[in-house]
């Protein structure tokens, strides 16, 4: 099976995210994780590493077939990485940091970056470091999505806690179901 | 019915026992005659059909819903027997295994009754209403059919009392304090949520105080105090305060739609994922959600009136159903991912 037909959901966002831990936090096999010392001049302000080609973790289903997590680069150079991951995912997670300055940039920009994608799937969006800081609030992501005409659900996660990914893939999943 | 009453003039409280043998009355009278001096109010027991409040052994709790004679009792005006602390909303007595009470809980206990009532006549002193409205027993049993939000302590949340409250939620054996600062939208608890439960009873009111902002930003420090949405208290407020019944004043056949998702982190919503998918991308009944999710409707109805509170429902004039055309294999395939995520739990 190649890349593009697998079962796969793909986890996108800002730099710092948290789309490396989210998958760490749920895969059952040790992830390949392809970080690499920042370049881009605002990724290096924001961490010292951070992933060039892809994040990648599975879970293995009761048929045996495998569920792949792919996780995109944050830096904006590698952007094209994001439409390879994304042929063929069943949808997508976008995580947002919240502490950062202007979130909302960044939302905007992951959720037009996946356009094409989403036309066709669907998406949840994940608020990370939410406890550090509340403003934006989610009622505020919500204005946001609502002046797009976006009607993807938002939760404010903690990527490194299981139970939190395993809320927002689920949330996912039922948007698959419905929407 | 219609009765006048003049609250004002009350100067004891009356107490019914209901389904007790002469035994257990005789010790009931005896620790209510021992305590006498430590009321602050004095209570005496009555016979009469109607009472202040009513005494109830233990297991006609669960009696209650199924007994015409009992769910017309308010629940607010009954004290029900129970041998462990379980704060379950309700007004409990702690006693022994032989049925006697703790002289210091019945104290504890009928204090805050008596204070509670004090409130309650002087509120209905100052409004200068002197009728007060007593449903017949069918009315009453119809009330009883619905969730009405503007009892208890959410009706107080709801209220539109300005500037920042403390409000004192008190159980048997300790008090619980939370804050909340309505110009910024903002509650301040350092507990989870599911703490407040027993407090969402419709029935629990609070003592209020105001404090400045000064003060709360030093109870933020002192307590350990966290942030949270208004939204959020009142959306998990709603939500177990509905107890399976359907919000006063809404028509179960209005057709409604989820404008956005509620915040899935609040407690009890996370296993209503589906319900919430099924509710935003679809304009229909409350009787069709159940037939089309098979999601109980009594979940169908918590979930519904706490989002309502929150104004996440629009209502519609035309039924509009996203009839999405998922093939076995899909479902399958969404089944066994979900399947796989819920077993990691």
């Amino acid at each position: 099976m190649n890349a593009q037909n697998r079962i796969k959901f793909v986890f996108t966002g800002s730099v710092g995210a948290g789309k490396t831990t989210a998958i760490k936090t749920i895969s059952e096999v040790d992830p390949i994780l392809t970080e690499t010392k920042a370049s881009e001049a605002s990724v290096v302000k924001r961490k010292s590493t951070t992933t060039v080609a892809m994040d990648y973790g599975e879970m293995t289903l009761e048929d045996g077939n495998k569920l792949y997590l792919y996780g995109t680069p944050g830096q904006r150079r590698f952007d094209f990485m994001c439409h390879i991951l994304t042929q063929g995912a069943l949808g997508l997670v976008v995580l947002i940091n919240n502490s950062y300055q202007d979130p909302f940039s960044e939302l905007d920009y992951f959720l037009n970056l996946n356009a094409a994608f989403l036309q066709t799937s669907a998406a949840v969006i994940g608020i990370t470091h939410y406890d550090e800081s509340m403003h934006p609030s989610i009622d505020d992501y919500y204005r946001i999505l609502e002046e797009r005409g976006d009607p993807w659900p938002i939760v404010h996660v903690d990527a490194r806690s299981a139970n939190d990914i395993q809320i927002l893939l689920n949330i996912l999943l039922a948007t698959l179901e419905y929407a | 019915m219609t009765v006048a009453t003049d609250l004002s003039e009350k100067s004891f409280l009356t107490i019914k026992p209901i389904g007790f043998n002469e035994q257990e009355r005789i010790k009931f009278a005896s620790i209510l005659n021992l305590a006498e001096r430590r009321l602050d109010k004095p209570w005496q027991l009555t016979e009469a059909a109607e009472s202040d409040f009513y005494l109830l052994p233990e297991h006609l709790k669960l009696l209650r819903g199924k007994d015409n004679k009992l769910t017309s009792l308010p629940l607010q005006k009954c004290i029900f027997y129970t041998n462990k602390n379980t704060h379950a909303g309700y007004h409990e007595l702690l006693v022994d295994k032989n049925k006697v009470p703790s002289l210091k809980a019945l104290v504890e206990l009928f204090n805050n009754l008596s204070a509670a009532e004090t409130v309650l006549e002087q509120k209905a002193a100052e409004t200068t209403i002197t009728n007060i409205e007593i449903p017949a027993d069918g009315e009453r049993q119809t009330e009883a059919n619905y969730f009405d939000p503007e009892r208890g302590f959410l009706g107080i949340l709801l209220s539109n009392a300005d500037g920042i409250k403390e409000y004192i939620l008190k159980t048997s054996d300790a008090d619980d304090n939370i804050y909340v600062d309505r110009k910024n939208k903002l509650y301040y608890y350092n507990k989870s949520l599911e703490n407040l439960e027993p407090f969402f009873s419709e029935y629990c009111t609070p003592s209020t105080h105001n404090i400045s902002e000064q003060q709360l930003q030093e109870l933020i420090s002192c307590e350990n105090l966290k942030a949270g949405t208004l939204r959020s208290l009142l959306w998990f407020g709603a939500f177990i305060s509905s107890k399976g019944k359907l919000i006063k004043g809404h028509d179960e056949n209005a057709i409604v739609r989820l404008k956005r998702w509620p915040d899935i982190n609040l407690p009890g919503s996370r296993k209503l994922i589906k319900l919430a998918a099924f509710m935003q991308s679809n304009s229909v009944d409350l009787n069709t959600i159940q037939q089309r999710t098979h999601i109980p409707v009594e979940q169908i109805y918590d979930f519904f009136n706490a989002c309502k509170i929150i104004d996440l429902i629009e209502y519609s004039q035309q039924i509009d159903v996203h009839n999405k055309q998922l093939d076995d294999s899909r479902r399958q395939l969404y089944a066994m991912i979900e399947k796989r995520l819920n077993a990691s739990n």
